[in-house]
């Protein structure tokens, strides 16, 4: 019945593309008289939708299984007006308006055939739908009518197919006609093209288009083409110099000289590897619940990018991932191996067998993804639907992998080992094979601590002896065992002394013999623990099928060679698929879409390559020489074809190329491109001029300005805007990334303090080259954002921009809050801002270490005196605080002190720092509460003098002052202490926080800041309109004359915030209004996309 | 240089500059889809107007959805499948019969525990409902128990993945993403697919529950937060006033403008301006959409905004009525977000309260889209990532149980009760009318008018759908 409820709100939409046409008579000879009724109401109107809501369903739901693209029983599919028409083995389903003539309306009553069969029999409501339909003369979307296709005979059933690929029979048989797909078809170079000489792509390119009678845009100009290629090779953009210099020069050669020097660049290896981790779905953790960190995923990612940078040839980049731990010429290579190591990983997973396999499948996938672009993944569970793949392809292909376990111990540094070493290696091994033998006789389930949830199937393998084992089992065992923890207590009496004594044999020798300890690198890497029984390996029917041959190995220990047997083939140059596959992702990663466009996946589902013949011939061309990306790299970066522009003038010749190829598949013009991800945070970082190009190492966290490449990526939480602009989700491998435009990015980049920030360290770079006017200014910023000279109308445009923004500062209440400074309160002038939220809110002195003698460390290292204005905007959370200034004591036992508010607002001081006379390792601590308690959003002045030399008068004097309470006297306190010692350090005196800690950040206003070397006498206080004479050590008014963050004591200790030169802004008008100009640069379509 | 110059203008208050301009804006929605069938190009379509209401497969019984989420797997033996089995042999071993099943803390062979529940038949349909959720019981009526969901996922991380991805590993889209990728965005102003969570525990595996996976970012669920702003990055950095937004945005679109007018064919510039004046309405709709003070006494009452224990959930229940009335798509509310509801000890204690939590605000959403007429066109889905064992866990607790659970269904043409299959007599196994969360899923797409088996979308090439070319529709659920 509820088939017949017609809901027509959408049905209308629906309707619109097809135009009416009038039905036939509608013969109304069979009875279920009501509902019929009812079905002819309810379509009377428009029998599209009828056919859309009731119909289309109705046969997808009900016939199409059996009747449809998936199979067509007894010849017959149901999927389209045609197919119906033509009908199966029993001849014509329908006879259009005739309901009781259909042999299909028979078959639904049940009265001929019954179909469906009984289980799923139609209800009378739907049989009444159908017959409905019929007798309408089948209306169908998108067809001609019934009676019109019957009156001009019906078209060949093939053309009458739906769109897309044909399912293949069933049983699979791999045939000689899918051995020659194009993507299997072994690799034969072809000849370049006849006609112009020039560069072979080119010819190709060129030789295709004027096939088909289309005609190039002309190159892009200079400034575009220099910062495509930036873009392209290196990821970041060029500087305005880089940029100028290019534009200028004349030499022919100049673009192949450029080209040549970022195919060296180092940026360029790291931009690649970033492309090749998409590939290989790497992350720094573990994904699921816990997402615990990976340590030493890293190493993985840093091979990536040494082996991009040595331009290692790619047959043996393959094999290093695949089976570098059963190389035995390059044990480092082991490292590679993370490859197979960057699957998610359940740290609670007690279905272990589940999990293993799904290791394995992911193994298996992903490497048949990257290498052979075979998505293999269908035939997990079945044959292939389209692709000539079967399930038993996937299980030999899987069993190349099967011997593997994951390994998080040390890959030994590959030297000989000194005879010290030797001996370490031989005690420890003997110690830990002795500990294992004592852990595998553990007969009780309780010596294995987290034991008792898993299935009594894994209780049991977990206490058999490891000989009666299969190696599947011991897999499981090692792969539960990460789940347990080994308590030798209990363990039989004589065993556990046993245990216990070896267990401080290991650690004693290790203590004394520290220095023998052979250098290795913890890493996670895969290694070998026997062969499972089962299926042999083999590869897909359709590459030959077969197996390479397979040796044992003992590089890292004895592994089967199964990998590497793989690994040899897939990179072996009689392989015709791995080079096309590389071929095309090269042209992917310079041409932002591959010849072939689906990157991962070259059989049927995948669109055919663009031009076959260019692919294989670059394909043999990376075999013959020598594997080398670069070189490829270098051809396709000097084609003409890399360097045409992306707009087309409106003349006929494009007009007709846009027509006939509006996607510029034949290359005739280039797109456009937004940034990826990493590009949009790189940029941006350079333009700010804050880019710590440092390489390598263990990843940061995102607010570190170094490349994206090095920040964390953590499965569950991901960066805000490396996740809005599409990076992958590092679930599975990734051939292509998105490219959204959303209004997530829109609010992030215009509102999200992160791209501000950048704006700001960008304007006060603009700023510190005192430039004169606004139209310098602005022009600079446009060269620093954009790369290229700008016109002189948008240099225009910018410098108006800044002009009222000048003015429109002035009337907007909330004018200098974002800016470095604002009015202090009750007070004349400006004081800074700290704003826990901005990651650059620490203001420091460069080079100001401490020590007891000015030569040592010009900052104060034991009596001090600091003074400060200041207002609280918020109380920190609970445990933690907000610091007024500091000088070291960022971590645990660092020394220095530190003055701060707590969640309370109570003031205290700590001080940390050693004792001078006495054991200096020991570190003696103050903590100095003052008893003072500070309100929010009140102006205070503060003192606090510091005694500690004089070993009869160790005291703080604190002294605060209300300055919103003209008739508020001081109070004062004075706070004896035991702290006897220097807290000397080498971190730099911070003003707002705890450098190298961003957890106390203060949050308001701090101004008049003076530290003074003694303790002062309260005559002498800045509260008191006294002086400090010599004691001064430096001063800060903040103000804009001399400048924000000059020394107004003369002694040239300016400050810097964030790590950046704060040089003095003179005119904070002008300065916010150029943040605003650069900040609207950064979000700008020019900055995010490239020609 | 004059159309750079016109600083003073708000973005949306633009005049259209050239017939492709005007044909972007014109229309409702994402304008942009008339200009793309214009030029009758599904690409162009597909980047420029990926949120363009796109028609259902059949007729749509709901326009939307509300998913409640119990994270941390609620107890179906103590709230809707009551066993009297389970009271007479509680302290026994589980009877072989039952079979024997995997369970993450390995409690196949801990003593049976009964409920402490008093159980009664409520509303015209009699179904049972036990005393920790009295305001549910009222409903009843509305409600189609499902009594037979499974899942795959044994854990928490891959239960509730399953539950939002349709699967236990991680890199799919959410059933969210599914449905505004296959639907596209009623709403001219705010996100299609909108998360609402209690508390600020992460929900397992964070922001992946809502994600788009293989799909553009743009399809992932926005997580709409309690405080100000309620989306990450709505207002103006601190500090910049009004007038100094809106000038700097009008000076971009104004840059923006120029630079897509230089190459036409890039589709995606005028995309690009487009999003900036949506996240401008954003601005301003959000606030308004979470703004609960227009609401009346009495629905604050009714949804227990007032008292301490409802007020939270009640909340996020009354948000999820606004975003549908405002043409939000999906509304996901995850309560006890960070497995709150994983009662592994202390059953009672943890259950009484969470279920006083939920109770009234989660009847009072049901009643309340009732009464608006909104029900009809709404989907209500109550439910955990699995249900709860029948063997006891630390002597007063239960372990997972994703081989028999209930959740249940109201509105959305989904008729009223109603109840669909059962579990064993200890209600460890589902015995009839299996419901596997891929059934669900199919179920729910079916309401919305889209056919799980239909909906494809090419990740490398290869065609994915949303319940992994797995489950049907539940005829009962779908009405036939």
């Amino acid at each position: 019945m509820g088939g017949l409820v017609m809901h027509s709100t959408r049905a209308v939409a629906l309707s619109r593309s097809a135009p009416f046409r009038a039905t036939l008579p509608v013969v109304a000879s069979i009875a279920a008289a009501s509902l019929w009724l009812l079905a002819i109401t309810a379509h009377a109107g428009a029998p599209l939708d009828h056919f859309e809501t009731t119909i289309r369903p109705l046969l997808a739901t009900h016939c199409q299984s059996c009747h449809g693209d998936e199979a067509a029983k007894g010849g017959l599919r149901l999927d389209s007006l045609v197919e119906v028409l033509c009908g199966g083995d029993s001849g014509p389903a329908v006879v259009p308006g005739d309901p009781a003539a259909s042999l299909l309306i028979a078959a639904v009553r049940h009265e001929s055939v019954a179909m469906p069969p009984d289980r799923d029999r139609l209800s009378d409501g739907e049989i009444a739908a159908l017959e409905a339909w019929v007798a309408d003369g089948l209306p169908w979307t998108g067809s001609a009518s019934a009676a019109d296709l019957l009156a001009a005979g019906l078209p060949p059933r093939a053309a009458a197919a739906p769109v897309g690929p044909r399912l293949r029979p069933r049983p699979m048989v791999v045939t000689e006609e899918d051995r020659g797909w194009w993507a299997y078809r072994p690799l034969v170079r072809p000849a370049v093209p006849e006609g112009a000489v020039g560069h072979p792509i080119d010819r190709f390119v060129d030789a295709r288009l004027a096939a088909e009678g289309l005609v190039a845009v002309p190159e892009a100009d200079r400034a575009t083409l220099i910062r495509r290629l930036f873009f392209t090779t290196v990821g970041v953009p060029p500087s305005a110099e880089e940029v100028r210099a290019f534009v200028a020069d004349t030499d022919p050669a100049a673009w192949e000289r450029l080209v040549d020097r970022l195919l060296a660049d180092p940026r360029h290896a790291e931009h690649l590897a970033r492309h090749w981790l998409d590939l290989a779905r790497y992350a720094d953790s573990d994904g699921f619940r816990q997402d615990a960190f990976r340590p030493h995923a890293w190493r993985y990612r840093d091979w990536v990018v040494a082996a991009f940078q040595a331009d290692l040839p790619f047959d043996r980049f393959v094999i290093a991932q695949l089976a570098g731990d059963e190389l035995s010429d390059d044990a480092r290579g082991a490292i590679a191996t993370g490859f197979l190591r960057q699957t998610p990983y359940e740290y609670n997973q007690i279905d272990v067998p589940k999990q293993w396999t799904d290791i394995l499948d992911d193994a298996t996938e992903t490497t048949a993804d990257v290498f052979l672009a075979m998505g293999l993944g269908c035939a997990r569970c079945h044959d292939h639907k389209y692709d000539p793949i079967l399930k038993a392809d996937h299980e030999r292909l899987r069993a190349f992998f099967t011997a593997i376990e994951w390994r998080d111990d040390g890959v030994p540094e590959p030297q000989a080992l000194f005879p010290g070493q030797q001996t370490w290696v031989d005690t420890v091994g003997r110690i830990q094979r002795e500990l294992a033998t004592l852990r595998a006789s553990a007969r009780d389930e309780l010596a294995w601590g987290g034991l008792q949830r898993f299935p009594p199937q894994i209780k049991r393998l977990v206490m058999l002896p490891a000989a009666e084992r299969t190696a599947l089992e011991e897999q499981w065992v090692r792969l539960a065992a990460r789940q347990l923890t080994f308590q030798p207590e209990k363990l039989p009496e004589a065993d556990r002394l046993a245990y216990e004594r070896l267990t401080a044999e290991l650690a004693a020798f290790e203590k004394e013999h520290a220095a023998d300890r052979p250098p290795s690198t913890p890493a996670a890497v895969v290694a070998e623990v026997g062969v499972p029984e089962g299926i042999a390996p083999g590869l897909p029917e359709v590459l030959g099928g077969g197996c390479p041959p397979i040796e044992p190995v003992a590089a890292r220990g004895p592994s089967s060679g199964r990998r590497l047997a793989l690994a040899r083939w897939i990179a072996a140059p009689t392989n015709p698929l791995a080079p096309r596959v590389l071929a095309n992702r090269l042209w992917q990663w310079h041409f932002g879409e591959g010849l072939a466009s689906e990157a991962n996946d070259f059989g049927l589902l995948g669109a055919p390559p663009s031009h076959p013949q260019l692919l294989d011939w670059l394909a043999a061309d990376l075999v013959e020489g020598g594997y080398t990306v670069r070189r490829i790299e270098r051809l396709i970066l000097t084609s003409t074809a890399f360097r045409r522009a992306t707009h087309a003038p409106e003349s006929p010749p494009f007009t007709l190329a846009a027509a006939r190829d509006p996607q510029a598949r034949l290359l005739w013009r280039r797109h456009a491109r937004r940034l990826d991800a990493e590009q949009v945070r790189d940029a941006a970082l350079v333009a700010s001029g804050e880019l710590d190009a440092t390489p390598a190492g263990p990843p940061v966290p995102a607010a570190k300005p170094r490349r994206a490449i090095y920040v964390s990526v953590l499965r569950n939480t991901r960066d805000p805007l490396l996740d809005a602009f599409d990076f992958p989700d590092a679930s599975a491998s990734c051939s292509r990334r998105n490219t959204t435009t959303t209004p997530s990015q829109a609010l992030l980049l215009l509102n999200g303090e992160w791209l501000l920030a950048r704006a700001r360290a960008l304007a006060l770079r603009i700023d510190r080259q005192g430039l004169g006017d606004d139209r310098s200014r602005a022009a600079e910023a446009l060269r620093t954002v954009i790369g290229r000279e700008p016109s002189a109308e948008t240099i225009d445009a910018c410098t108006e921009f800044l002009g009222l923004e000048r003015s429109r500062l002035d009337a907007d209440a909330s004018t200098f809050s974002v800016a470095l400074s604002e009015p202090m309160p009750q007070r004349e002038g400006l004081a800074a801002t700290i704003d826990p939220a901005r990651p650059d809110a620490l203001l420091t002195v460069p080079g100001s270490a401490s020590g007891a003698k000015p030569e040592a460390g010009p900052f104060p290292a034991d009596d001090f005196t600091f003074e400060a204005s200041v207002v609280l905007r918020s109380f920190p959370a609970d445990g933690r605080l907000r610091t007024i200034a500091s000088q070291g004591f960022g971590r645990d036992d660092a020394p220095g002190w530190s003055l701060d508010v707590d969640a309370a607002g109570r003031l205290g001081l700590k001080v940390r720092g050693a004792r001078k006379d006495g054991d200096t390792k020991i570190p003696i601590r103050a903590e100095i509460d003052a008893g003072l308690r500070l309100a929010l959003e009140r102006p205070y002045a503060i003192a606090v003098a510091v005694r500690v030399v004089d070993a009869g008068d160790r005291r703080v004097d604190f002294q605060i002052r209300d300055l919103s309470d003209n008739d508020a006297a001081a109070r004062l306190a004075t706070v004896a202490h035991g702290f006897d010692g220097s807290h000397a350090t080498s971190q730099p005196f911070a003003i707002g926080g705890r450098s190298g800690s961003e957890d106390s950040s203060w949050d308001g206003l701090i101004d008049e800041v003076r530290l003074s070397r003694r303790a002062l006498q309260r005559a002498e206080l800045l509260q008191e309109q006294g002086s400090a004479g010599d004691a001064v050590v430096a001063a800060w008014t903040f103000e804009e004359t001399p400048g924000f963050a000059v020394d107004t004591a003369g002694r040239g200790r300016d400050l810097v915030r964030g790590g950046l030169q704060v040089a003095p802004v003179k005119d904070l008008r002008g300065y916010e209004a150029l943040v605003d100009l650069c900040h609207v640069l950064l979000n700008s379509s020019d900055f995010l996309y490239v020609d | 240089m004059s159309s750079l110059a016109r600083h003073h203008r708000l973005p949306h208050h633009a005049p259209a500059t050239s017939r492709r301009d005007w044909l972007a804006r014109a229309g409702s929605g994402f304008g942009a889809l008339a200009l793309a069938a214009l030029e009758h190009d599904a690409a162009l379509a597909a980047t420029s107007a990926p949120l363009a209401p796109k028609p259902p497969h059949a007729a749509a019984r709901a326009t939307s959805v509300i998913f409640l989420f119990m994270e941390g797997g609620p107890s179906h033996l103590d709230t809707f499948d009551p066993k009297p089995l389970l009271r007479r042999l509680e302290g026994q071993p589980l009877p072989e019969s039952f079979g024997r099943v995997i369970t993450p803390m390995g409690e196949g062979e801990s003593p049976l525990l009964a409920d402490r529940r008093t159980w009664a038949r409520h509303g015209r349909c009699g179904a049972w409902v036990s005393d920790w959720l009295p305001h549910t019981a009222g409903i009843v009526d509305d409600l189609a128990i499902l009594r037979s969901c499974v899942s795959d996922g044994l854990n928490h991380s891959g239960g509730v993945c399953q539950m939002n991805t349709g699967s236990v590993l991680g890199g799919r889209p959410s059933l969210g993403a599914w449905t505004t990728y296959g639907l596209g965005s009623e709403s001219r102003d705010l996100p299609a697919f909108v998360v609402l969570q209690d508390g600020d525990g992460q929900v397992v595996n964070g922001p992946r529950n809502w994600a788009a996976g293989f799909m553009p970012a743009v399809y992932q669920g926005m997580r709409l937060g309690t405080g100000t702003p309620p989306i990450a990055n709505l207002t103006a950095p601190k500090g910049v006033g009004p007038a100094r937004q809106a000038a700097k945005l009008a000076f971009l679109t104004d840059l923006n403008r120029a630079r897509a007018a230089a190459t036409p064919e890039q589709t995606e510039l005028e995309a690009r301006i487009q999003s900036y004046e949506l996240a401008y309405r954003m601005q301003a709709a959000a606030p308004l959409a979470v703004d609960l003070g227009a609401e009346t006494a009495e629905t604050r009452r009714l949804y227990g905004l007032d008292e301490p224990a409802t007020a939270v959930c009640g909340r996020n229940c009354l948000l999820a009525r606004r975003l549908v009335e405002r043409g939000v798509r999906f509304v996901q509310v995850y309560h006890g977000a960070g497995s709150k509801w994983d009662a592994h000890a202390g059953i009672e204690k943890n259950h009484a309260e969470l279920c006083r939590q939920v109770d009234q605000p989660v009847a009072a959403l049901v009643r309340d889209l009732k009464r608006r007429g909104l029900l009809d066109s709404t989907l209500v889905v109550w439910g955990g990532e699995f249900g709860r064992t029948p063997m006891s866990e630390k002597g007063d607790g239960r372990d997972h149980n994703p081989y028999g659970f209930t959740m249940w269904m109201a509105g959305g043409g989904v008729p009223g009760g109603i109840e669909i299959g059962a579990t064993d007599d200890v209600g460890l196994h589902q015995i009839a009318d299996r419901l596997h969360v891929h059934d669900i899923h199919a179920t729910i797409l079916s309401a919305l008018g889209l056919d799980h088996l239909r909906l494809e979308f090419a990740s490398k090439g290869r065609p994915e759908r949303p319940t992994l070319n797995e489950g049907r529709p539940h005829p009962r659920l779908v009405g036939r």
